[in-house]
């Protein structure tokens, strides 16, 4: 289990745990960013903030992205998927 | 009676648009207000507040612009903004405004929005861009499935304006039952059935709120419905049976009920995109990801950035430069000449006070409508969230994050609307940080005074002198601004989550917009603070200790030296001792308060020289180190009379008082400084 802020760009990662406040695990939640979540790291300044993309149960991806700084990739844990 | 047969006569109906960020809500709201609208503030927050009003076949319909947001949980000013507006003063319509090509993150507002029982017009726009994308949206269905009218729309190119706004009318007229509510599942339906039974128990509750929505708020834990309950004759039976289900549910679940909550409504949403939503192809590489993989490049990020935006800036002043002279022209020739032909008092007041004083600020307006213009360019087309990325990383080892950019970068041009832009920082801590370190970033109206100094004293060098004074501000903001958020505003930061857009082609519309409410804020503060400090100095120099001078003080140092500004350039003198500036330089700062390029036309007066005979005059008063010294207070002394009336309207007197003591004690340190090192290591003489 490692921050997100230190996953590698281009991976797949899965969300372990967020340790923010409610407020905060409520808002990444809304962007569907939650325990369990599998995420594909666009681009990262690893350590430090990430863009991106959240992966679908049906292995599609959104055309969407989210960039979170570094204080927010340092609360949210993730595990790699490959 | 009467009065029903007025609003008969004249229906209004109030709409509200709601939306994801970077869906062209801001596009949307021009194409259907047709531009016109006024602006104000929320109530009790100081985020902008659009409203425009269009007629549509013989209705009014009042048109709102909701903050961009994501959700409803009141997470943020702008998500508590959006939701109370729909739940407390319930708009007729709502139009939810959704992108067609990312339907499933863009549905979930819809949803929670319909579960709000709000009267949801969908604007399914940019359908086009989701064709391009190989998305094939069946919107017919889709509208069924949540039982809400459904318009598509390119609102860029104003396509399904009109049906939206007559689907507008027709939904505020007459309401259909909404279909697509989220099922929560037998367990949690049961709970949230039984739990509105109670709200409802509470008529004035039951008549304001939807009783449903308000039962699984309460589920979900939302403390801002909880207080809306907290005032209800009947909050303890409520919020007890309310924590009971919670817990009753979270056993039996085996999770925490709010995640599952959430999760339900995604569910939902992806229900809906697999039924009305066929993917046709699997998107390609797209031009956004070549030049993202450049411009967010982790070594080349950030130099790419400083290059972009010199290039704006570079760009911005050689283009502006003819027009500023012609400004220039225009006040310092045409309107002088013109008014000084008035006789007496008023002559003087017009030319010498108001048309000199006023005309050295309006000069800047080239500048900065091109330094505005550009950056409004790298906003609109997507740039500035990639900037704001790349230095982020920075920014958090200085306790800030990539939010703090676009405000200190604007302060370039002018610190003005640096400090209003602040107000996109969610996290107020951040913000006011931001906010009080913005006036050390040098604007355009400081280089006029560099461009002097620096030409009369450092002849070979002007160039490298000048840069360093804009690195020195630079430096001098982020040492602030770490120092304030570590110790004035503690604690810590809410975190930078942002969209990152595709890249979009500009529009001319939007930009324009952009650029001309920053430019606002300028020209209003000249016209009125300016204005009056103007007048005020203009009173000061013609009277003194010894009464009325006359107005020819304004042409004559030694009579000059008599009046009110001459005492307080005399008593700043002393003040101004260990760097040795004399009394003229002294008293040309108290000038620089109303706008700092005063500081080159007061010296010019103060000296009793022409402009032209300026350069001569200054280096004989110099050496070039208090004249470095001098710069480098001028640059931070203190902030212009304009940008402390906009710190005490944004932020309140307490810190309009806090930045001019602060900066006056670092800009007397920094000259301090300056003069004694280069003292002790040799450069004096």
């Amino acid at each position: 289990m490692i921050p997100l802020a230190f996953a590698n760009e281009g991976s797949l990662v899965q969300i372990v745990e967020v340790r923010a406040g409610q407020g905060l695990t409520r808002k990444l939640a809304e962007l569907g960013l939650t325990q369990g979540s599998t995420l594909r790291i666009v681009k990262s300044l690893s350590p430090g903030p990430v863009v991106v993309e959240v992966v679908n149960d049906n292995g599609y991806t959104d055309a969407w992205r989210v960039m979170l700084g570094f204080g927010i990739t340092m609360k949210i844990f993730v595990e790699n998927r490959g | 009676m009467e009065r029903r047969a007025l609003q008969l006569a004249v229906k209004k109906f109030k709409v509200a648009i709601a939306g994801n960020p970077n869906v062209g809500k801001s596009t949307l709201f021009n194409r259907l207000t047709g531009g016109r609208a006024w602006v104000g503030n929320w109530p009790g927050v100081t985020v902008e507040k659009k409203v425009g009003r269009i007629r549509v076949d013989g209705r009014y319909l009042e048109i709102v612009d909701l903050p961009g947001i994501y959700g409803l949980t009141a997470y943020g000013v702008d998500e508590l903004i959006a939701r109370n507006f729909i739940v407390e003063e319930n708009p007729d319509v709502v139009v939810n405004i959704a992108n067609a090509a990312n339907l499933e993150r863009n549905l979930y507002l819809t949803v929670s929005l319909i579960e709000m029982d709000a009267n949801v017009v969908v604007c399914l726009n940019m359908v086009d861009l989701a064709t391009d994308q190989g998305y094939k949206v069946n919107s017919e269905k889709l509208s069924q499935m949540l039982g809400v009218p459904l318009i598509p729309t390119v609102a860029v190119e104003g396509r399904g304006i009109e049906e939206l706004k007559k689907a507008v009318v027709k939904a505020a007229e007459r309401r259909e039952k909404p279909a697509g509510l989220v099922n929560y599942g037998s367990k949690v339906e049961g709970e949230i059935g039984r739990l509105s039974e109670v709200v409802e128990k509470d008529l004035e509750l039951a008549r304001k709120y939807n009783s449903r929505w308000v039962a699984i708020k309460l589920l979900e834990g939302d403390s801002d419905v909880e207080d809306k309950i907290k005032l209800s004759p009947l909050s303890r039976e409520i919020l007890d049976q309310a924590a009971e289900a919670r817990e009753k549910l979270e056993s039996s679940l085996g999770r925490d009920l709010e995640g599952f909550i959430v999760e339900k409504r995604y569910e939902f949403v992806s229900q809906l995109v697999e039924e009305c939503v066929g993917v046709l192809v699997r998107k390609p590489i797209t031009l956004t990801d070549m030049v993202d993989y450049v411009v967010t490049h982790k070594v080349f990020g950030i130099p790419i950035m400083l290059t972009a935006l010199y290039m704006a800036f570079k760009f911005a002043f050689d283009v502006a430069a003819p027009l500023c002279d012609l400004i220039d022209w225009f006040f310092g020739c045409l309107l002088y000449d013109l008014a000084a032909t008035l006789p007496g008092l008023a002559g003087s007041l017009l030319a010498d006070g108001i048309i000199t004083g006023v005309g050295s600020i309006l000069i800047f307006v080239p500048n900065l409508a091109f330094i505005f213009l550009f950056l409004a360019l790298l906003e609109d087309v997507g740039y500035m969230a990639r900037a704001a990325f790349v230095v982020d990383k920075i920014m958090h080892k200085l306790h800030l994050t990539g939010k703090s950019l676009l405000p200190l970068i604007l302060g370039f041009g002018c610190n003005l609307p640096g400090i209003i832009s602040t107000r996109a920082i969610e996290d107020e801590n951040d913000r006011k940080t931001t906010a009080l370190a913005c006036p050390l970033i040098s604007c355009s109206a400081r280089l006029p005074v560099y461009l002097v100094i620096a030409g009369a004293l450092f002849s070979a060098y002007v160039t490298g002198v000048v840069w360093s004074m804009y690195i020195l501000g630079v430096i001098f903001a982020l040492i602030m601004a770490t120092l304030f958020r570590k110790l004035l505003f503690k604690g810590p930061s809410s975190g930078f989550i942002m969209e990152l857009p595709p890249y979009m082609r500009p529009m001319l519309k939007n930009i324009g917009i952009k650029t001309w409410e920053r430019l606002k804020r300028f020209l209003f503060k000249a016209g009125t603070v300016i204005f009056i400090g103007v007048v005020a100095v203009w009173l000061l120099s013609i009277t003194g200790p010894g009464g009325y001078l006359g107005v020819e003080a304004l042409g004559e140092a030694t009579l000059l030296e008599q009046s009110w500004i001459g005492v307080i350039g005399h008593g700043l003198e002393k003040i101004f001792t260990p760097m040795g500036w004399g009394w003229q330089a002294s008293a040309a700062l108290f000038f620089g308060f109303i706008a700092k390029e005063i500081v080159v036309g007061a010296m010019a007066v103060l000296f009793g020289v022409s402009e032209e005979g300026l350069i001569g005059a200054v280096s004989g008063a110099f050496t070039p180190l208090t004249a470095y010294a001098y710069m480098a207070f001028v640059l931070l002394y203190l902030p212009c009379l304009a940008t402390l009336a906009i710190i005490r309207g944004e932020l309140g007197l307490k810190y309009a008082l806090f930045t001019a003591v602060y900066e006056f004690i670092l800009a007397y340190f920094v000259a301090f400084l300056i003069v004694g090192i280069g003292t002790l290591v040799g450069l004096g003489g």
